[in-house]
């Protein structure tokens, strides 16, 4: 090997490690029970698991961090979906909308669920668990369009 | 002859009031008038069919409102007084080439006033 491509192997470990300096801020706060979606609703026990398995990471407040997640440039990446995700729909400040925004919220996420358009794919290829089988979107649609019709009534 | 004549009035009465029904009256909006102007000069090229762009058509097609179910509808017309009121939409590269389309300060609290009352509405309807 020459000299200059072992210069070049070294800068390049020596950038990776500087990169590891920098790490953006996790996604992890004490559960709010007035906020939180399950707390709040508290569905069936296997609509709740589904939920928290396929969107929490993402869509909450609470994201269950992979090993991965704590090395740079992954980590960004991965910070910038969970910002993205959240920005769309926070299930931790579920209890915090407004009534329409609630039924607005419930009806999105069935829509989502129907159209394929979540879990994002890229998501999934990793999280075996967020590979939600056909029968799984069906009930998490039909639970939530109940749920927004109640939201209605109250 | 006189009774010709007195069937052939009937008929141009009968005929006449026909006209009333004409089929090529423009259907009814399924919004009021002055939203429906509004939405038609800033909203319609992108979101009612016909339209090119097949993601603002999956986001809202004012077109087939009422198909839409009655929660989905709430759903929307919080989106729409949301991005309106941040002004996302319409969209600036649209008005770069449609500049008339950029709703006013009025306008915008025109829509956003009507998207809290129609989900009001819609809410109680149940």
């Amino acid at each position: 090997m020459s000299r200059r491509l072992k210069l070049l192997g070294l800068g390049f470990i020596a950038i990776l490690i500087l990169l590891q300096l920098f790490q953006p801020d996790r996604n992890i706060a004490p559960p709010d029970p007035e906020g939180d979606m399950l707390a709040v609703i508290s569905p069936p026990e296997h609509i709740a698991d589904l939920i928290k398995l396929a969107c929490y990471d993402c869509h909450s407040n609470s994201t269950n961090y992979p090993w991965y997640s704590r090395i740079s440039p992954l980590s960004w990446y991965l910070n910038k979906h969970v910002k993205e995700g959240k920005q769309e729909l926070n299930f931790s400040e579920y209890g915090q909308l407004e009534k329409a925004d609630k039924i607005g919220a419930l009806a999105d996420f069935c829509d989502a669920l129907d159209a394929g358009t979540m879990p994002l794919q890229s998501y999934m290829l990793i999280h075996k668990q967020a590979r939600l089988s056909q029968e799984d979107s069906d009930a998490l649609c039909l639970w939530s369009e109940k749920e927004a019709l109640k939201v209605m009534r109250e | 002859m006189k009774k010709q004549i007195v069937l052939l009035l009937a008929t141009g009465i009968l005929f006449l009031f026909f006209q009333s029904f004409s089929l090529d009256a423009p259907p009814e909006s399924v919004f009021p008038d002055e939203i429906s102007t509004v939405l038609k000069a800033s909203c319609y090229d992108c979101h009612y069919t016909g339209a090119s762009s097949d993601k603002a058509l999956k986001a809202v097609n004012f077109a087939q409102w009422e198909e839409y179910r009655l929660t989905k509808q709430i759903a929307l017309l919080g989106d729409i007084g949301k991005v309106v009121e941040e002004n996302k939409m319409p969209p600036g590269k649209y008005l770069e080439n449609k500049p008339d389309a950029k709703l006013s300060e009025s306008q915008i609290k025109q829509l956003a006033d009507w998207t809290r009352q129609e989900s009001e509405k819609l809410m109680q309807a149940d």
